[in-house]
């Protein structure tokens, strides 16, 4: 972890200073509107590949099932970041992206509990944090080169 | 002068110019449009006590849409062709 990072200052400030829980909280709710404006991004490049896929390959000539095995290729080379979806159900599990909704879930849910009188619990809300920024960089690093600028980075959650 | 409303206009310039734009140029406004929105969210909070922390939304409804509109562009293309 980096010491001049913004995201450990307000972590370590809370050690002191009573309102720190809501810098933290205005920095955990500012990395939700941030993420949910990455998200339809990320899904429309994803969304428009596949299609691209199918095109080119009818282009091409090539049959159907040939079609469907590139479009299998383009599943797999983000499947690190959406995780393996049941065809069923459409739940999605193992992911970058499932992971760091699972991380910021819980350390907002830590901070709420917190805001909401329940004894500050700085270890439960650093390894939160902590876990926060690792799904985050994990997000950076599963989406594919081409794409990484799609999930920039963000001031006080800075990815090596 | 607020970092809000210097950010603001800005990352609405990058949002709209960035489909204009074709590939990695694109794709970089629409990142600098993110990261600015991000800042100019943290300084519009202000000094409202959060209470509630917005949450990440679930992609996989989304990706189930996506997979679907994949079929139905290879049975438009294909039919039945196996």
């Amino acid at each position: 972890m980096r010491l001049h990072s913004i995201f450990l200052v307000a972590l370590l400030a809370s050690t002191c200073n009573p309102s720190a829980l809501q810098i933290q909280a205005r920095l955990a709710n500012s990395v939700a509107v941030a993420g949910n404006r990455i998200l339809p991004l990320l899904l429309d490049v994803y969304r428009a590949e596949g299609l691209q896929i199918i095109e080119q390959a009818r282009a091409g000539g090539l049959s159907r099932s040939d079609a469907e095995a590139r479009l299998q290729a383009h599943v797999l080379t983000w499947r690190a970041v959406w995780g393996e979806c049941d065809e069923g159900t459409g739940a999605c599990q193992g992911g970058a992206w499932p992971s760091l909704r699972a991380a910021h879930d819980a350390w907002a849910a830590s901070l709420e509990r917190q805001i909401a009188g329940e004894p500050l619990d700085l270890a439960a809300v650093t390894r939160h944090a902590s876990e926060l920024r690792n799904a985050y960089c994990q997000l950076r690093a599963s989406v594919p080169q081409a794409h990484r600028a799609s999930v920039p980075q963000l001031p006080g959650v800075a990815c090596p | 002068m607020s970092v809000s409303t210097i950010l603001t206009p800005v990352a609405s310039i990058l949002d709209s110019a960035a489909p204009s734009v074709p590939g990695v140029g694109g794709t970089v406004m629409r990142a600098l449009a993110a990261a600015s929105r991000f800042i100019v969210d943290i300084a519009a909070q202000g000094l409202d006590p959060v209470k509630h922390i917005e949450r990440l939304h679930a992609a996989d409804p989304a990706l189930k849409g996506v997979r679907s509109e994949w079929k139905q562009k290879l049975d438009e293309l294909y039919g039945d062709d196996a």
